[in-house]
């Protein structure tokens, strides 16, 4: 009995150690990496996760870091404690740039590249369409900032990991053939789901894609295909691109709002320019006898400050009123409130593509009509928070002999055609308060506006510095002609 | 009996740094005195003299009835010459949210960390009346003497636990000293 | 405890007296150890012959010798060899002494092998059991501190059941763990400390889940080349457990209980002023968060003068606190009249205490031994409230020889903790962020009551802080001390088995198999509750979680050993090793609560303010290991070990297998030069190994998750909230090569004894660098992710450690000394980083611990003074640096331990 139980002891031990010692021991410890967890097989992803995914990374590309720097650079706001007063004074290094860079790069274009092939996959062409307008968007975003940017070789990890870099004018191009295969897709049949920026509209995303072009165009300075792209751009402020917010912390505030008043109280105000443009208590304010700023700049900015600033503090500030958190009545919401929704892509910004596009192509009839279309819409009231409306808001149509010398817009005396595109480089500058458009503007008009630098200052930021990541990484980033007050190359010919 | 130290390594007082801000550090400033002379000269971090500050009407310094000045805080050489530190030094630049440097002190220590005083009855006429094999009483002290330069809490300690991160404190919960008896009874 | 030497002489010259003389004739007797155990298989010899015996499994012996007597030589391993004259006795009763060298000599290795000390290339470094109970501390770990060379252990903190952390040599990995593996009875146990963070609750270190009295032995296995048999999990060393056995007892039950009470006070803290009040530029004012206010001693003395608000606070006892009109210019103190400081190192602290109960059973007969423990610890911290640490354990063990060949060895041990601890760090509930920042003249000790505003409204249990001090204030700025402790909790309860089964075999003489197959298993619920009015969970925040941690680990292995002639004798040991860790960590938060004094309830709190997490990890590892151990002329010594491993964290496109061989060498160097009395023994060692650490679980792999899209400065939009809830890749690329950290290690020493053994020296130099340190690099953020994950870095140590032990004394009544000096010390650099300025470990983005290139682990980060300024004359004041730069700091560079000085004059005469 004894010697049986030893000797199946015996047995079971030599099975144990030596059977799978023999199987090897690789057997044993496959199949388990696999995370029980998160998800680690794209497949079970759909392309409308991604959609959104990629929606909300635009939005933070368009609303967040790269938006304020420029609104600093530009006049819209002012950097008053820590790192922002260095970055007002335009004291910048490569590391300010990762975050966004990472943004563009990874956050949208990594994701719509995952799109477009699931999407190609699957001959879902309305969404292969969106991905290709975001791409679109985002590549004609780099080049506006850093020139040369990546693009053939981009988002090829891990087949390519130091990609090349394009010259702006050919990520230009790329961005406008991008643009016209989501238009060409949009076309086609699919599904838009997850798209929450425009509820799925085909006939939206087209006007979007549209508008785009023009906008890159513009920055080209081709301004007969601007033109004939704005013409098929978004018709109507119903048709604009805006980025929706809501009432929660880290996950649905305006990002302007969640910096101004959760994350960096104080960071920002607005002693800055554009206020005092619109303010007509203010010297060479841009009131006159057909136009009353006077809801615009408080639906934009706090006069005298009293939010996140000691009242009295600072001259303005940028008006984050917001009913749910600041225990005002409602339709108080200033343009920065916590709810209020961000343009990226709008009706205004197509109208004035028009207006400056005729402008500059000697048509100033048509660009008058432009502008005056949009100082309609303007006259509604319907462009601030209907609560401000009162304080103050006429924008009554412009004759074209307003611009005459001497005339209500063109007290100094100037041509008049440079009186008109003065004008409506003026309403560019008003009218993308917060966005980066108005500090494109800036740059490639050469400071047409004579927007001030800050103090001290004899020059303004040209471009946005490379990525300091990309520059440790990758060698192909370029060495020279990349510093602050270069321009990029599209932008360094006179306007 | 044992003695244990650890010589060399420093540490990051935060708890100092932010105790500078709040004027709560005993670091943070004690009643220094300077002659009406000096008061003209020396300057604080607004660049104020003590001399001006008083003229000022600032409640941080007092005239004294011979001439000299009294304030809260100290006058130090950076190596440019001498200054005063006082509340616009300490809740400035000289408090622990802007500067670290002066708040990375010595971590070293020396203590006596376990001192044992046992006593046992275990003879054999003690097992014979009781059964017993032995009884043994013990006085145990621990962490009974600390020496060290540190000016925070005891420097053994981390405020991320046992993290890669060392040498980090800022307002962790302190170490203890302790004094154990002991009894132990083996049948 | 030492036995009763002079009793024990006695006892035998009485014997001595009663015995008869005789010619020719048998001696008996009886061996037993120093415990009053009987000691069976003694070696007894009549000296100068060949005529011996072995005491049998009661310890009894009995043999002829000449009518003439003789001297009779008693050894037994682990015991000092005896000589007694037999004299004219019959009965020669003898109690063994163990041998502090003999003891030493046989420890275990890596996988809980006996092996003998004086044959080993690697410096060993055992601590027992008994000094670490000795030490008087609840935890394993602190108990261990300052006793073995190269060992640095930390406390985490003073809260009851905080824990610790462990280092051996140095640092050898960056961003990996740095802690040691704990291998108990042959089996790897758990040592997390899972969440401690710069502002949380000191979590506990799971190896304090060991009731110290069960353990035998600790064995430091610092060096790779020990270590290598546990391959990609030993690159910081192994800390092997040996916990105690029952021994043969001829049936007799051995029983003991120890009892300990223990008293706690803080033993150090910041220094803090009692000389201004609260406020600023000279002037009292009330609520403000400084104290640069007025001079105390300056006051007018008495009672305060509202300031005329009907706004006021009233405190359970009654006495109500209006405000106090602040100090101007012409009167420094406002309506603060009373000169009453308080010490705020003090508010919560009191006398901790401690009441620990252990029990043991032992005994057995020659066939089958057990053990049994059961202890009850229990902790109040020295925070009077909510701070508390409660322990039970309870072990069984049983060795038993089923048959002559084949013996069993079955642990088991069953560990519940029940811990409540305090919220501390950077935290506006921690609770020394809120006591010592409170101004010397505020009475925190008023933390509640209820307070009315100026319209007569009340809010009842209201609390009070310095910056709120008549509760008119919506938010408290700092919570009051007393408020964190009474209100705020974090408790958690732990329940762990730890068991295995180890099963021998002897096949033959020369050849056994043995197969050692255990499981650690434990559950941690975590709870965490915010009370709706504190600073840091204003509306309140409840956490509940539950970590389930578990590893099966078996060991099979067979051992051949044979003496081929006196100059040779081998061992070779072929063996197979599988791991299989499972973790897992469920729980919600609720934050926003509906009723805020409601008890913790994750659904009293919106449904959009409910979020539950989930996190898993499994992780397996399987290797095949073989040790050869060579003997040459008694005097050379070979170890060479190997370990071929493959594990479900390498890479797939990394190779499957890796390995990790060692060699070390000894060399009895006293054996050709002879000793005398002088010299006794002398030792040469040389080592070098292997070992590895293993990339985290699914580092090979890319993730994807819920998208949020992140601004530096904050601002965060989350895609589930958006749309259909959106998912993206992660911007972090997995590595389908990602392979174990290897590192390298060369270690010599010596090992010397002199004076009678009185004396020994131990010395110990070694080198090591780690290669193929997994780090998260940067990839260029235009291909597509911004960072992957690579074996990029590397790491180096060198170091010393020095062990001296002298017995100074040992006199015959029982009176001994004995001293053990340590020293140690060790030079980290970070050799490369792969290009990353810096990696941070912990901490704040200033005040942070990293490792940066070129410089010790562990260096500080901050900002320091910018000394280039100090020149201007205007400019006399150091300004900040707007760069944050390095601080020339070096973690640890070495550590002392003027080790134990045992005195032990026990005797008691009766």
């Amino acid at each position: 009995m004894k010697k049986a139980i030893n000797k199946r002891i015996i047995a079971i031990v030599f099975l144990l150690g030596f059977i799978p010692f023999l199987n090897s021991c690789t057997n044993l410890t496959a199949n388990l990496s696999t995370d029980p967890v998160n998800v680690t097989d794209p497949s079970v992803i759909a392309i409308s996760k991604y959609l959104t995914g990629v929606e909300v990374s635009l939005i933070g590309v368009y609303e967040a870091d790269m938006a304020r720097l420029s609104g600093m650079w530009s006049g819209y706001f002012s950097g008053d404690d820590r790192q922002y007063i260095g970055l007002a004074n335009y004291v910048t290094s490569g590391q300010d740039y990762d975050g966004e860079w990472s943004g563009i790069y990874n956050n949208v274009l990594e994701n719509t590249m995952l799109i477009k092939t699931n999407a190609r996959m699957q001959s879902n062409n309305v969404a292969l369409g969106i991905a290709q307008a975001i791409e679109g968007m985002s590549y004609g975003l780099a080049a506006d900032l850093w020139g040369d940017v990546p693009y053939k070789e981009a988002i090829h990890y891990p087949a390519i990991t130091t990609p090349k870099y394009d010259g702006q004018a050919s990520v230009y191009a790329a961005a406008q053939s991008l643009l016209d295969s989501a238009i060409a897709n949009l076309a086609l049949p699919g599904t838009s789901t997850g798209d929450f920026l425009l509820n799925g509209s085909v006939a939206g995303w087209t006007a979007v894609a549209h508008t785009v072009k023009a906008r890159l165009y513009l920055h080209t300075r081709d301004y007969a295909n601007a033109i004939t792209q704005a013409q098929l751009g978004i018709g109507s402020v119903a048709g604009n691109l805006m980025a929706t917010h809501g009432e929660s912390y880290l996950n649905t505030f305006n990002m302007y709002y969640s910096f101004m008043t959760y994350d960096r109280s104080g960071y920002m105000a607005a002693n800055s320019y554009a206020p005092a443009l619109l303010d007509n208590t203010k010297p060479n304010n841009r009131n006159n006898a057909n136009t009353d700023e006077t809801a615009r700049l408080n639906y934009y900015y706090y006069p005298g400050g009293g939010l996140n600033f000691i009242a009295g503090a600072v001259a303005y500030e940028p008006n984050v009123l917001c009913d749910f958190d600041w225990g005002n009545p409602t339709n108080q919401n200033g343009f920065f409130g916590g709810t209020t929704s961000f343009p990226i892509v709008t009706y205004q910004e197509n109208q004035l593509i028009l207006a400056e596009s005729y402008a500059k192509t000697a048509d100033p009839a048509n660009a008058l009509i432009s502008l005056n279309a949009l100082r309609a819409y303007y006259n509604t009231g319907a462009h601030v928070n209907s609560g401000y409306v009162a304080l103050g808001n006429k924008y009554l149509p412009y004759l074209y002999s307003d611009f005459a010398s001497g005339g209500m817009e063109n007290a100094d005396g100037i041509a008049q055609d440079q009186a008109l595109l003065r004008e409506i480089l003026e309403e560019r500058y008003v009218t993308f308060i917060g966005q980066i458009e108005g500090y494109n503007d800036m740059r490639r008009t050469g400071n047409f506006l004579k927007l001030p630098y800050a103090t001290g200052k004899t020059d303004f930021p040209r471009r946005f510095l490379y990525s300091q990541i990309e520059i440790n990484t990758n060698p192909n980033v370029p060495k020279t002609n990349v510093g602050l007050y270069d321009n990029v190359s599209s932008f360094s010919s006179a306007y | 009996m044992l003695f244990d130290a650890s010589v060399g390594g420093q540490m990051w007082n935060g708890t100092q740094g932010a105790l500078t801000n709040f004027g709560t550090s005993k670091y943070a400033g004690a009643l220094t005195t300077v002659s009406a002379a000096d008061a003209a000269v020396l300057k604080n971090a607004d660049g104020n003299t003590i001399q001006a500050l008083q003229a000022s009407g600032s409640s941080r310094v007092t005239l004294n009835s011979d001439g000299s000045y009294t304030f809260r805080g100290e006058v130090k050489d950076f190596g440019g010459g001498k200054v005063v530190l006082d509340q616009s030094w300490y809740t400035n630049a000289g408090s622990g949210f802007n500067i670290n440097s002066p708040f990375v002190q010595d971590a070293s220590w020396a203590r006596l960390r376990e001192l044992t005083l046992r006593y046992s009855l275990n003879s054999a006429a003690f097992k014979a009346a009781t059964k017993l094999s032995s009884v043994s009483f013990a006085l145990t002290g621990r962490n009974l003497l600390l020496w060290t330069p540190y000016k925070g809490i005891d420097p053994d300690t981390n405020l991320t636990g046992s993290s890669n991160g060392r040498g980090l404190d800022y307002f962790q919960n302190p170490n203890t000293r302790s004094i154990l008896f002991n009894l132990t009874i083996t049948y | 405890m030492r036995e009763n030497l002079t009793g024990k002489i006695v006892f035998i010259l009485l014997l001595l007296a009663s015995t008869v003389w005789a010619q020719d004739r048998t001696v008996s007797g009886r061996v037993t150890a120093e415990d009053g155990s009987s000691l069976p298989g003694v070696n007894v010899l009549l000296k100068g012959t060949t005529n011996g015996t072995v005491t049998d499994a009661n310890g009894d012996f009995k043999m002829s010798v000449p009518s003439s007597g003789g001297i009779l030589v008693f050894s037994f391993i682990g015991m000092s060899t005896q000589e007694e004259d037999i004299g004219a006795r019959s009965v020669v009763d003898l109690q063994m002494k163990a041998d502090i060298r003999q003891l030493q000599e046989v420890v275990v290795n890596a996988i809980g092998e006996n092996v003998s000390k004086d044959k080993m290339g690697i410096a060993a470094t055992t601590v027992s059991g008994s000094s670490v109970v000795q030490s008087g501390e609840p935890n394993l770990i602190n108990g261990m501190a300052g006793k073995a060379a190269g060992v640095l252990i930390t406390r985490n903190g003073g809260d009851p059941g905080a824990g610790s952390y462990i280092q051996m040599r140095g640092q050898s990995t960056i961003t990996g763990g740095l802690q040691p593996l704990i291998v108990i009875d042959g089996m790897p146990m758990f040592n997390d400390n899972l969440g401690s963070g710069t502002g949380s609750v000191q979590q506990q270190s799971r190896l304090n889940d060991i009731n110290p009295a069960d353990i035998a032995n600790i064995e430091f296995i610092k060096s790779s080349s020990g270590a290598a048999l546990w391959g990609s999990r030993a690159l910081n060393g192994v800390i092997v457990i040996t916990t105690k056995k029952g021994k043969n007892t001829s049936g007799k039950l051995n029983a003991s209980y120890s009892g300990t009470v223990s008293f706690d006070q803080v033993n150090k803290m910041p220094d803090l002023q009692t000389q201004f009040g609260q406020g600023s530029n000279g002037r009292f004012s009330t609520g403000t968060s400084s104290s640069y206010g007025d001079i105390i001693a300056q006051r007018a003395g008495g009672a305060d003068t509202p300031n005329g608000s009907p706004a006021y606070v009233q405190f359970p006892d009654g006495t109500k606190r209006y405000g106090i009109a602040a100090g101007n210019a012409a009167n420094t103190h406002g309506g603060k009249n009373s000169k009453d400081t308080y010490d705020h190192t003090k508010d919560v602290f009191g006398t901790g205490h401690m009441v620990e109960h252990g029990l043991t059973l032992s005994g057995g007969n020659s066939r089958s031994q057990f053990y049994a423990s059961y202890n009850n610890l229990s902790q109040q911290g020295i925070i009077k409230n909510n701070s508390s640490y409660d322990k039970n354990t309870a072990k069984f063990a049983v060795n038993t020889e089923l048959t002559d060949k084949l013996h069993a060895v079955v642990n088991a041990q069953y560990t519940n903790v029940r811990s409540n601890r305090i919220q501390q760090g950077s935290n506006t509930s921690g609770l020394l962020l809120g006591q010592l920042r409170t101004a010397p003249d505020f009475d925190n000790s008023r933390w509640i009551g209820t307070a009315y505003n100026s319209a007569g409204i009340a809010t009842v249990g209201k609390e009070i802080t310095y910056r709120n001090p008549i509760g008119a204030n919506a938010t408290p700025g700092y919570d009051n001390p007393f408020f964190t402790m009474n209100r705020n909790r974090s408790f958690s309860v732990v329940n762990r088995f730890i068991g295995n089964i180890e099963l021998t075999y002897d096949v033959a003489d020369w050849l056994n198999l043995k197969a050692n197959s255990g499981l650690d298993a434990y559950t941690e619920r975590r709870t965490d509750f915010g009370d709706a009015q504190s600073a840091a969970y204003l509306s309140g925040s409840y956490t509940e979680q539950m970590v389930t941690n578990s590893q099966w680990n078996t060991n099979l292995y067979a051992t051949a050993h044979k003496k081929f002639s006196d100059f040779f004798t081998g061992k070779v040991l072929l063996g197979f090793n599988y791991n299989n860790r499972a973790y897992n960590n469920v729980g919600a938060t609720a934050t926003n609560f509906i009723i805020p004094n409601a008890p913790p309830n994750l659904q009293n709190s919106p449904n959009t303010n409910r979020t539950p997490f989930n996190a898993a990890t499994y992780q397996r590892t399987s290797a095949g290991f073989m040790t050869f151990d060579g003997e040459f002329a008694d005097q050379f010594f070979l170890n060479m070990t190997a370990r071929a491993e493959t594990a479900s964290t390498f890479g797939p496109q990394a190779q499957s297998l890796f390995f990790y061989p060692t060699a070390s060498g000894a060399w009895q160097f006293s054996k050709l030069t002879g000793t005398n009395d002088f010299f006794n023994f002398g030792k040469l060692r040389l080592s070098y190994g292997v070992v590895g650490q293993q990339p985290g679980a699914y580092n090979n792999l890319t993730q994807f998750g819920v998208q949020s899209y992140f601004d530096s400065y904050g601002p965060t939009l989350a895609a589930s909230s958006y749309g259909v809830g959106g998912y993206a890749i992660s911007t972090v690329a997995g590595n389908q090569k990602i392979r174990p950290e290897r590192k390298h290690e060369l270690e010599g020493g010596f090992d010397l004894r002199f004076l009678n053994e009185r004396v020994t020296v131990s010395a110990t130099a070694y080198y090591n660098k780690t290669t193929d340190v997994i780090l998260q690099t940067q990839v260029a953020l235009s291909s597509g992710f911004s960072n992957t994950i690579s074996n990029a870095g590397a790491i180096e140590n060198k170091g010393a450690e020095l062990n001296v032990g002298v017995n100074w004394l040992k006199l015959p009544n029982g009176f001994s000394w004995s001293s053990n000096f340590i020293w140690s010390a060790y030079r980290n650099n970070v050799v490369s980083l792969a290009g990353a300025q810096y990696v941070f470990l912990a901490g704040f983005t200033d005040g942070a611990s990293v490792a940066t290139q070129g410089r010790a682990y562990g260096t500080i980060w901050g900002a320091p003074t910018m000394r280039a300024m100090l020149m201007a004359p205007m400019r006399l004041m150091p300004t900040v640096s707007p760069l944050y730069l390095l601080q020339r700091v070096q973690l640890v560079i070495l550590t002392l331990n003027t080790g134990q000085v045992l005195v032990t004059p026990l005797a008691t005469k009766t």
